[in-house]
């Protein structure tokens, strides 16, 4: 299990984050929503060690900077908002950058990243320089990094996803496949938290949703649970109306 | 893909540089014929295998052609290779191993002891005064770069982009120090101090060769452990650190590794730019970003590279020498335009 425990984060003196408490277990997916300013990215930072708060990370009951950094890569993965890489590797090589810790031999390493590359649907595209390719495929490139990291399965716990708006770049199609694609590595203990901003794709697949604003964690819950008419008004400022599918039965938001 | 290049690069670079050594052992006042130069180098290992060589020939290569060869290709290796290590760590291929100051602070140590010679010490010999510039030179280099990092640190790590301005800044100070004692000087001083700042391989001798072999091991060994903690940090320095790769230690074990190696290459022959800042790029022209890779063969056209502009140096004006930083940035500042030129696209 992934935790973060009495997170309190300031920044000018003003509280960024107060007293959150968030978990993830590794055989589900959580998705983290809020309006902009909420402390989405803050929360994201904190657990991935970015950000210094006060308060406790944890994973496996074990204090996150005191892991060991290669045994920690092994189990947590991080995809940051956008990549800054701006030198012309291929896709491939940099899908193969994830895989910088393992000993695989050669063979296996490349079957792994064909594997996590055909996953994200960009395997056609291995080729190609990563520079050169578009906002949404170089997403689906660095998510295929990410999987390729936590490939092998670590002897003891799981392993652990954080995506930070994964579905930004995508067309509609990959941000279901990619979200279907979380569900599926769920199963295989790979939790995931997904930070999201589209509440229905967020309602369609996540197990988990918690709603952060002003920096506090103010629902948790299945989508069922957590959407209603009056969080879409105080949270959101939205005046909508939570349906649910006629076929999936699933939450859906219309505002 | 690009790497697959790699072999063959590799294979065109060794035997480029086999044979451009040659050329620079044959070529000089005294010239060799290539199985004259072959059997003046058995004849330093076996004197009695080779009875026709003559003893000047023998003295020529021993103290002069052999030294400054080898000098030429370390000093070019190193640099090169340090420039590939910095632009990894800056992530830019635009910076050189000067964009940390310790080119600069070398300048200015040299400068000071060649001053400081001519004022105290008037009466002693040349080799204690060269000596003299190049411990100032080496630790001029290491003090600004150590205040550099300094700078940049702070308690939770240390800051590329203020280790980059800091450079400026001290490389704009040390500038205006060399500026000082140049105006101070008299004119002999003042063509020591151009002169050095020049860059040159004249004197090159045993000790030089000997303490930048010490550094290309140092760096040679660095090369694998370093090689994909770069590529990862190319992705940027969080992503790096979630691979698991420890960014303080990297970025503190590559700045002590070009300070040592650019203080000794500037202490031992002067200033010479360029090596570090085309080469590596031209690599990655050939073979693509990846360090493992990169790292080696930039060492290794950066030895070809400085060679071939020594020996130009050398041949154009004969008997008249130039200084090889001026031949280096007479070819390395256009070619480096021509790159730029055909590769626009990639600069982004």
């Amino acid at each position: 299990m992934l935790q973060a425990v009495n997170i309190n984060l300031t920044r000018d003196d003003k509280a960024v984050l107060t007293e959150v408490n968030i978990a993830l277990n590794c055989n589900e997916v959580v998705a983290l929503v809020g309006p902009n300013g909420a402390g989405k990215s803050s929360l994201f930072n904190v657990i991935s060690g970015e950000l210094f708060s006060t308060g406790q990370v944890l994973i496996e009951q074990k204090l996150r900077a005191t892991w060991p950094p290669r045994e920690l890569a092994e189990r947590l993965a991080i995809l940051p908002q956008s990549s800054q890489l701006n030198f012309p590797f291929s896709a491939f090589e940099v899908v193969n950058i994830g895989r910088m810790n393992k000993t695989t031999g050669h063979l296996e390493n490349e079957q792994v990243i064909r594997q996590v590359m055909s996953w994200t649907d960009i395997q056609d595209k291995a080729q190609n320089i990563y520079t050169h390719l578009s906002g949404g495929e170089k997403q689906r490139v660095q998510l295929a990094r990410t999987f390729a990291q936590i490939w092998e399965k670590p002897s003891l716990g799981g392993r652990y996803l954080l995506l930070d708006e994964p579905t930004a770049a995508l067309d509609l199609y990959h941000q279901h496949q990619l979200l279907s694609l979380l569900k599926e590595l769920a199963l295989l203990q790979i939790g995931s938290l997904v930070v999201l901003h589209d509440l229905n794709l967020a309602a369609r697949y996540a197990d988990r949703i918690v709603v952060l604003d002003h920096g506090k964690v103010v629902a948790q819950g299945t989508s069922g649970e957590v959407f209603t008419q009056s969080l879409l008004k105080n949270v959101f400022s939205l005046e909508g109306e939570v349906i649910t599918h006629p076929k999936s039965g699933y939450p859906v938001i219309l505002c | 893909m690009k790497i697959s290049r790699a072999p063959v690069v590799f294979i065109i670079l060794s035997v480029s540089l086999l044979a451009i050594m040659l050329f620079s052992l044959m070529i000089g006042p005294l010239s060799f014929s290539p199985w004259q130069s072959l059997q003046t180098l058995g004849a330093l290992l076996v004197p009695q295998a080779f009875p026709e060589i003559t003893a000047t020939h023998i003295m020529v290569m021993q103290n002069l052609r052999l030294p400054r060869t080898l000098l030429c290709l370390l000093v070019g290796a190193n640099l090169a290779l340090c420039g590939a290590m910095m632009q990894g760590l800056f992530r830019n291929a635009l910076a050189d191993p000067a964009i940390i100051g310790v080119s600069s602070g070398a300048a200015l140590g040299a400068a000071g002891a060649i001053f400081l010679s001519s004022l105290v010490i008037p009466f002693t010999s040349t080799l204690s005064t060269e000596l003299l510039v190049a411990l100032f030179a080496f630790l001029g280099g290491l003090i600004v770069t150590f205040l550099v990092l300094r700078i940049a640190s702070t308690r939770h790590g240390t800051s590329v982009s203020v280790m980059l301005l800091a450079g400026i800044a001290v490389t704009a100070l040390a500038g205006a120090g060399i500026a000082i004692l140049s105006y101070f000087a008299d004119d002999t001083v003042l063509r020591n101090i151009v002169a050095w700042q020049l860059g040159s391989l004249v004197g090159a001798n045993w000790v030089m060769v000997s303490l930048c072999s010490l550094v290309s091991m140092a760096l040679f060994a660095f090369i694998m452990p370093v090689a994909k903690p770069l590529n990862a940090l190319l992705l940027g320095e969080s992503e790096a650190r979630h691979l698991g790769v420890d960014v303080q230690r990297l970025k503190y074990t590559l700045v002590v590794l070009t300070a040592l190696a650019v203080g000794v290459s500037v202490a031992c022959v002067g200033l010479i730019g360029f090596v570090g800042l085309v080469v590596p790029h031209l690599i990655r022209l050939l073979v693509g970003p990846d360090h493992r890779y990169l790292l080696p063969l930039s060492g290794l056209l950066g030895a070809c590279f400085l060679l071939l502009a020594d020996l130009l140096a050398r041949t154009l004006f004969m008997p008249i020498e130039l200084p090889v930083g001026v031949v280096m940035g007479c070819i390395g500042a256009p070619f480096f335009i021509f790159l730029l030129m055909q590769q626009k696209q990639y600069m982004v």
